[in-house]
C-alpha cells in the first residue's frame, strides 16, 4: 500500500442523490489517473469531494498517510493537492501573473513560498513561460482564449507545488491543436514529480495520456484498469451508449433523469 | 528616487511614497504657518479621522468585496469604552483610544466570524441587523452608554484641542500605509482572490475564513480608534449617533463617492462627504439624506468608480497611462511594478461599487 493517494468507499449523496456512491480508487506515485464518465456520473464531484470543496458523507480519503476528508479547500491544498476547473475560474481583476503568484504564495505551506513579493513574481514568469504563457504575463484573464485560461488554471495549481494535481475537463472546449498542446503540458507536468488524476471526455486525449483509467457512471465505479481494456470494456460502452440493458448493473436510486 | 526606492519595503511605490511624505509635510505644518479659525480646524481634524475610518471601511467592503453596512457598531463600541475609561479610571487619552479600538476590533470578530461567511447582499443584510441590534442595546443599556441622554467627558483644554488635529494625522498616515501594505503586500492579493472568487481562491489555498476574519478585525479595531477620537473630539457621545444607521451609511457613501477597493479614493470620499455634511446639513437639515442618495445613485450610474475614476478619466484625457496600481480601482494593484506602460484599462463594473 504505497499509494500517494487513496479513496476508500468515498460517498457523497445530495439528499436521495448518491452523487459519489462507495468509490474506492487509489493513485500510485507518479501516474496519471483517468476519470472519466458520462455527463453526472459524478467525476467532479468526487473531486471537489478529494479538494475539500464539498465534505463527504462518509469515506476517508488518504494523502501521503494522511486523512484529509471533509478538510476545508485551502488545508487539502498545503497537504499536497491541488485541482484545476472544468468551467475556468481565474481571478478576472488580478493580472495572468498575479493569479500565477496567488498559487505560490498561498498553495504552499509557509516554508515553501517564496520569501518575498519579486521572488514568487518570477517563480510566476517561469510557470507562466512553462505553460506557454509567458509573454501574456501583464494581461488579464479575459484577453485570453479558452486554451489560455486553460492553461493559467493549469499554471495557477502548479504553483501551489502539488504532490497531486486534479485536472478538471482541461482539453474539452478546445479545438485539436489546442487540445494537442495541452495533451504535451500535461505530460511534461508529470517530469515534475507531480500524480495527475484528470477528468476528461476527449477520449484521445485521456486514452492517450493516462497509464490507468477509471470509469464511474451514476456515482459508482463501473470499471479501472490500462486505457486499451477499458475502450473495450461492454460496461463502459454501454454507459456511453445507452445499448439496451438486458439488466440493470446499477439500481436506479430516483436519477432517471440523467441520461447515460 | 531608485536610491530611496531600495530601501522602501516592497510593496510600496516611489512615487506614492514620495507624494505621501509631501502631503503630510504639507499637513502638518499648515497650522503652524497658518492661523486656521477653529472651525477650519476641527473640521480638517475630523476629516483626518473620517478619513482613517472610510480607510478602514474600504479594506473590508474594497479589497475583500464584503460591503458593510454595520460599522456604526465598532465606531459606537470604541466611542464608548473610550468615554468609559476616560470618565473613570486615569489611563492617558491615546491608551483610552486603542483600548476602545481593541475592544471594537473582538466585538467585531464576535459577529463577523459567523457572518462573513455570507457574501454579497446576504452579508450587507446581516450587518444591517448586526447594526441596529447593536444600536439598540446601546440605547436601552444606559448604565454604560448614558441611554439616550449620552454621556459628557470633561471639556478638553484649548491647547488639548489643538494637539488632537496632529494626533488625528498620525492616527490616518498609519492608516495610510497600513493600507497600502494590506493592497501590495502577499495579503493583499489574497483578498482580491477572496474577492474575485471565494471558492477558487480557496482551492488555491486561500483561507478566506481566516482573511476575512483578520480584515474585519483590522477595520474594526480602526473604526473603533476613530470612535474613541470622536468621543474626545466632541467631549460628548450618545448612542443614536454612535450607533446609527447613518453613521454606517456615511462609511458606505465615502467608500462610494471616492472609489470602493482604491486608498486615494476612499481617502477622498471622506473629505467630500465632510464638505458635504457641513455645507448640506447646514442648509437643508431636512433633505440631506435625500440628496445622499440622489448623489449615490448618480455615483453609482455613470461613475462606479466614484472619484478616482473620474480621476483617471481625466489623466487618460492629457494622455496619462496609470499603471494598473496607481489609484484604479486598481484590481490589477501590484502590477504596478511591472511597469508595463500600457496596462489595460480597468473595466469598471457595476458590481464592485454597488453597496
Amino acid at each position: 500500500m504505497t499509494a500517494l493517494l487513496e479513496g476508500h468507499s468515498v460517498s457523497k449523496h445530495f439528499g436521495g442523490l448518491k452523487a459519489v456512491d462507495e468509490v474506492d480508487f487509489h493513485l500510485d506515485e507518479g501516474e496519471i489517473l483517468g476519470l472519466i464518465g458520462p455527463n453526472g456520473a459524478g467525476k467532479t464531484t468526487l473531486f471537489s469531494v478529494i479538494t475539500g470543496s464539498i465534505p463527504p458523507t462518509s469515506g476517508r480519503v488518504v494523502l501521503e498517510g494522511k486523512d484529509i476528508a471533509g478538510r476545508p479547500a485551502h488545508r487539502v491544498v498545503h497537504s499536497g493537492a491541488c485541482r484545476t476547473h472544468q468551467i475556468v475560474r481565474p481571478f478576472a481583476r488580478l493580472t495572468i501573473l498575479e493569479n500565477v503568484v496567488v498559487g505560490i504564495l498561498y498553495g504552499r505551506t509557509a516554508g515553501h513560498r517564496p520569501k518575498t513579493m519579486g521572488g514568487a513574481r518570477s517563480e510566476a514568469r517561469d510557470l507562466l513561460d512553462f505553460v506557454g504563457l509567458g509573454d501574456r504575463a501583464a494581461s488579464f484573464p479575459a484577453e485570453l482564449t479558452l486554451a489560455g485560461r486553460k492553461k493559467l488554471e493549469v499554471a495557477r495549481a502548479l504553483g501551489a507545488r502539488p504532490r497531486v494535481l486534479l485536472l478538471d475537463e482541461v482539453v474539452s472546449g478546445l479545438n485539436p491543436v489546442e487540445t494537442q498542446t495541452l495533451v504535451e503540458l500535461i505530460r511534461s507536468v508529470r517530469q515534475r514529480d507531480m500524480s495527475i488524476i484528470m477528468i476528461e471526455h476527449v477520449m484521445q486525449a485521456v486514452m492517450g495520456v493516462s497509464d490507468r483509467v477509471m470509469v464511474l457512471d451514476y456515482g459508482k465505479k463501473i470499471a479501472e484498469g490500462p486505457p486499451g481494456q477499458i475502450s473495450r470494456d461492454p460496461r463502459v460502452i454501454e454507459a456511453y451508449l445507452g445499448e439496451e440493458p438486458e439488466e440493470t448493473e446499477n439500481p436506479d436510486d430516483g436519477t432517471e433523469s440523467q441520461g447515460a | 528616487m531608485r536610491r530611496l526606492a531600495s530601501w522602501l519595503p516592497e510593496w510600496a511605490s516611489p512615487w506614492a511614497a514620495a507624494g505621501f511624505v509631501v502631503v503630510l509635510v504639507a499637513l502638518y505644518a499648515l497650522p503652524l504657518v497658518v492661523v486656521l479659525d477653529p472651525y477650519t480646524h476641527g473640521i480638517l481634524t475630523q476629516t483626518f479621522m473620517f478619513v482613517a475610518a472610510a480607510l478602514a471601511w474600504n479594506w473590508l467592503g474594497g479589497y475583500v468585496g464584503q460591503i458593510s453596512f454595520g460599522h456604526a457598531a465598532m465606531f459606537g463600541v470604541g466611542g464608548f469604552v473610550t468615554a468609559r475609561l476616560l470618565l473613570s479610571t486615569d489611563l492617558p487619552f491615546f491608551a483610552a483610544w486603542v483600548v476602545g479600538g481593541l475592544v471594537a476590533g473582538v466585538y467585531g470578530l464576535l459577529w463577523g466570524h459567523p457572518t462573513l461567511r455570507l457574501r454579497g447582499p446576504y452579508f450587507a443584510i446581516a450587518t444591517i441587523g448586526v447594526g441596529e441590534a447593536t444600536r439598540l442595546v446601546a440605547t436601552f443599556w444606559s448604565s454604560f452608554t448614558g441611554g439616550s441622554s449620552g454621556i459628557s467627558l470633561p471639556i478638553p483644554s484649548g491647547d488639548f484641542k489643538q494637539a488632537l488635529y496632529w494626533y488625528a494625522l498620525y492616527f490616518m498616515a498609519a492608516v495610510v500605509l497600513l493600507s497600502y501594505y494590506l493592497r501590495k503586500s502577499r495579503i493583499g492579493l489574497g483578498l482580491l482572490a477572496i474577492k474575485g472568487d471565494v471558492d477558487a481562491a480557496g482551492d488555491v489555498g486561500v483561507s478566506a475564513t481566516f482573511y476575512q476574519d483578520v480584515v474585519l478585525v483590522l477595520s474594526g479595531i480602526v473604526v473603533g480608534i476613530s470612535g474613541g477620537f470622536y468621543a474626545s473630539f466632541f467631549s460628548f457621545i450618545e448612542p443614536s449617533d454612535m450607533f446609527g444607521f447613518e453613521r454606517s451609511i456615511s462609511l458606505v457613501l465615502m467608500g462610494v463617492i471616492g472609489g470602493i477597493g482604491t486608498i486615494l479614493g476612499a481617502a477622498l470620499g471622506a473629505v467630500v462627504y465632510v464638505i458635504l455634511q457641513e455645507n448640506l446639513i447646514a442648509s437643508y437639515p431636512d433633505l440631506y439624506l435625500g440628496l445622499y442618495g440622489l448623489l449615490l445613485v448618480a455615483v453609482i450610474l455613470f461613475e462606479p468608480l466614484g472619484l478616482s475614476g473620474l480621476l483617471m478619466r481625466g489623466a487618460r484625457l492629457v494622455g496619462y497611462r496609470p499603471g494598473a496600481g496607481v489609484a484604479a480601482g486598481g484590481i490589477g494593484g501590484a502590477a504596478a511594478t511591472e511597469a508595463t506602460g500600457g496596462a489595460p484599462e480597468e473595466e469598471p463594473t457595476l458590481e464592485e461599487a454597488r453597496p
